[in-house]
């Protein structure tokens, strides 16, 4: 996967003007970017008009289920996932219906470009990894910058996140997420008291014992 | 972390009733002080005196005698003097 950010990197700096192909270009390849508040292409529109057509076409489930065949590579899957979250609009849809890149790595890539795309990867590894409590804690904090109405609905089936970290952030002024922070301050002082009378219940069996 | 939720309701919501019931449910006694202190700062000193009652906490006797005395409300700072005595 870093050989696939590294090849990204090196296509993005290549010394090709973006405005070689002059005013007569035809519009369908004129390089779209549907999200306004993410960073000018990395990719310059020459390199664009040839690889448009070859990643529109490794879109499609049976061109991914051959790559992945002929090479079963992650590192492939993430090469091209790379490449199509940096030059078009339908890279959201490829991480929803793809599952063979590596969610933390791409997650993080994407979160530079836009967040909504991050959100997406790291939604793919919460589907791999219920458990894993960074992989929480990153699905939640790009939820709030993404899609913070779908804050609520992690807190609600998410447990292994860090409460008291993710309701001071949420409450921040920067998120303004008021319900979400008292959600999760509700929902870990739960625990939190479950965890005293645990606790007290063994402190007070292990005296009787003695 | 319940007094870090009720401030939120407090604070950032500023809704009172929420989290008079919110109290209520978690019935701890930090909880119930600083939903005093939030109800002294709304002027809503019969609530608040019940709250300390709840608390057990005569802190804020300076306050409270003040806004009882403005309002004149004898009746319900008797038991909150009484057990502030009682500290």
């Amino acid at each position: 996967m870093l050989k696939a950010l590294a090849v990204s990197a090196s296509l993005a700096s290549l010394p090709i003007s973006t405005t070689s192909l002059g005013k007569s270009q035809p519009k369908f390849y004129t390089n779209p970017n549907p999200y306004p508040n993410s960073n000018p292409n990395p990719i310059p529109n020459f390199l664009f008009l040839f690889l448009f057509p070859i990643l529109h076409f490794l879109i499609c489930a049976p061109a991914l289920n051959m790559v992945r065949d002929v090479l079963g590579d992650v590192l492939v899957v993430g090469v091209i996932a790379v490449l199509l979250v940096s030059v078009c609009a339908s890279s959201a849809q490829f991480l929803q219906n793809n599952m063979f890149y590596d969610s933390n790595l791409l997650g993080a890539f994407c979160e530079a470009l836009d967040p909504s795309l991050s959100f997406e990867a790291y939604f793919e590894a919460y589907k791999c990894a219920n458990e894993n409590a960074n992989l929480q804690n990153l699905l939640i904090l790009t939820a709030m910058k993404a899609a913070p109405d779908k804050v609520m609905g992690y807190v609600d089936r998410l447990d292994n996140f860090h409460g008291p970290d993710i309701a001071k952030l949420a409450i921040s002024e920067q998120h303004e997420l008021f319900e979400e922070g008292y959600a999760i301050y509700c929902k870990f002082s739960k625990k939190e008291v479950r965890h005293n009378q645990q606790c007290n219940k063994t402190q007070h069996s292990t005296i009787q014992h003695n | 972390m319940q007094t870090l939720a009720l401030g939120v309701l407090v604070d950032k919501l500023q809704d009172l009733e929420r989290a008079a019931e919110y109290a209520l449910n978690v019935n701890e006694k930090p909880v119930w002080s600083k939903l005093g202190v939030a109800q002294l700062d709304n002027k809503l000193a019969s609530m608040a005196i019940k709250s300390f009652l709840n608390a057990e906490d005569p802190k804020e006797y300076m306050r409270v005698c003040n806004e009882a005395n403005d309002l004149e409300i004898w009746d319900e700072l008797i038991p909150f003097i009484k057990m502030a005595r009682g500290k």
